[in-house]
């Protein structure tokens, strides 16, 4: 496993680093019997001699390249940072919206040009500015079952949230916006749960998450309604886990992260898509993989990996290929939180 | 091309579904996907080729919103279509 990141952007953006690397050298001896890690700044001298490279996503991945090629394969990549510190990619958006880019953390996990698919299991530990933030998520165990789960959707897209929602609960339980509303929001709902599942209206103009009944689109959740939430959060909002610029005072995916029970979260960092009704499709479907696997046991890095495989295999299976939104999904969902985390199948 | 009088039915059959789309015209775009497309990705998927070229045709509409608290959203509904007029799939931006 390479953990990766860049000093000089980790010093500006956070304070007290010092601190962060002694609980990274208690992190990495907690795993030593199940992986060799190493711990690499990209723009300091390293004790593979390869030279530094500025902040720029292109250079990084070259990095990783060849730290592999000193190494050994790596099949685990954590980056820490946020986007100021190693850099999301910028990928050309192969759906006609108003996204200029697609951000992704792919090519990280990628050996070939085919980002895609990508070969290694990548998630990213966002700093939201505070050492203290990284420290929490790197401490974070694998969690005991509580066997509940909390899903909030859409009231447009309910029968298509019930096909996801029925992995991981009961579907009578899946509340639904409208009437649900942000004001409506019991803190009670998102604590002491396994999984949170959230299919909602996202907006790069604002922090909230949004219901939808025809023309009607009500706040459906608030980053003040996340209060003592736990489990392994996955949302489908477009801009869910858009965190430049932000902090979990107006990102909720940050907000949830600084909750001391949830162990990661998996979301999309521009629009997203998906189907109004069953079949399962886009993110619908990458997130009742995720799910799946979570379920089993599978380490939540190894699960988003697999769930991204999955899905592309079905859909060309399905259709013969995959379009425009297919590969929009694959290459916008990322994972923030340690990927080494379980839930434990007892 | 599709038909423009097949077309010119699932659009209305699709505001019919979606009513909120009521009023919008979509974009159509024609595709044709070659039977090498992707071919590094169904080898990493260890998927066979394609056996044959497919012509797909996708109806965009595309309308802005105001939610609750006056943001705005794009929203965005995609109906794929294939050579036979059918429709494979409809997807709607979240």
């Amino acid at each position: 496993m390479l953990i990766l990141s860049g000093k000089v952007a980790l010093q500006k953006n956070c304070s007290n680093i010092i601190a962060f690397e002694k609980v990274l050298k208690v992190y990495c001896a907690e795993r030593r019997a199940d992986y060799d890690t190493c711990l690499l700044y990209y723009d300091v001298p390293n004790k593979f001699k390869i030279r530094p490279v500025r902040k720029s996503a292109k250079a990084i991945r070259k990095f990783i390249l060849d730290v592999e090629k000193k190494w050994g394969i790596i099949n685990i990549l954590l980056i820490i940072g946020g986007d100021a510190v190693v850099p999301f990619f910028r990928l050309t958006n192969p759906c006609d919206d108003s996204d200029a880019w697609v951000l992704s953390d792919n090519p990280y996990a990628s050996r070939d040009d085919d980002f895609l698919i990508p070969e290694r299991i990548c998630a990213r530990i966002p700093d939201n500015k505070d050492t203290d933030f990284i420290i929490k998520l790197l401490q974070k165990k694998s969690g005991h079952r509580t066997r509940k789960a909390f899903g909030l959707t859409a009231r447009m897209w309910e029968k298509a949230s019930e096909n996801v929602y029925r992995q991981i609960g009961k579907v009578k339980d899946l509340k639904v916006s409208p009437p649900v509303t942000s004001d409506f929001i019991k803190a009670v709902w998102l604590n002491d749960k396994d999984y949170l599942y959230f299919n909602v209206h996202g907006s790069n103009e604002s922090a909230n998450w949004y219901g939808q009944d025809g023309d009607e689109y009500p706040i459906a959740l608030k980053p003040d309604n996340v209060v003592n939430a736990g489990g392994v959060v996955a949302s489908e909002a477009c801009y869910g886990a858009y965190i430049i610029k932000k902090s979990d005072k107006n990102a909720i995916s940050l907000k949830f992260l600084n909750q001391n029970d949830v162990l990661c979260f998996c979301g999309s960092t521009t629009i997203a898509y998906g189907p109004a009704t069953p079949p399962s499709s886009e993110a619908d479907l990458l997130v009742k993989y995720f799910f799946e696997y979570v379920k089993q046991g599978v380490a939540i890095g190894e699960s988003l990996k697999n769930a991204k495989s999955d899905i592309a295999r079905k859909s060309i299976r399905r259709h013969g290929f995959l379009d425009d939104d297919d590969q929009k999904t694959l290459l916008q969902f990322v994972l923030y939180g340690d990927p080494t985390i379980r839930l434990n199948t007892k | 091309m599709l038909d423009t009088k097949r077309l010119s039915q699932i659009a209305q059959d699709i505001i019919k579904k979606f009513p909120e789309f009521k009023g919008v015209i979509p974009k159509i775009v024609q595709k044709i996907i070659p039977v090498q497309s992707q071919a590094q990705i169904r080898k990493k998927l260890a998927i066979g080729m394609l056996m044959q070229r497919k012509r797909i045709t996708s109806l965009r509409f595309t309308k802005a919103i105001k939610t609750a608290d006056a943001a705005k959203i794009e929203r965005y509904l995609v109906v794929t279509i294939d050579e036979k007029g059918e429709i494979i799939k409809i997807t709607h931006s979240k």
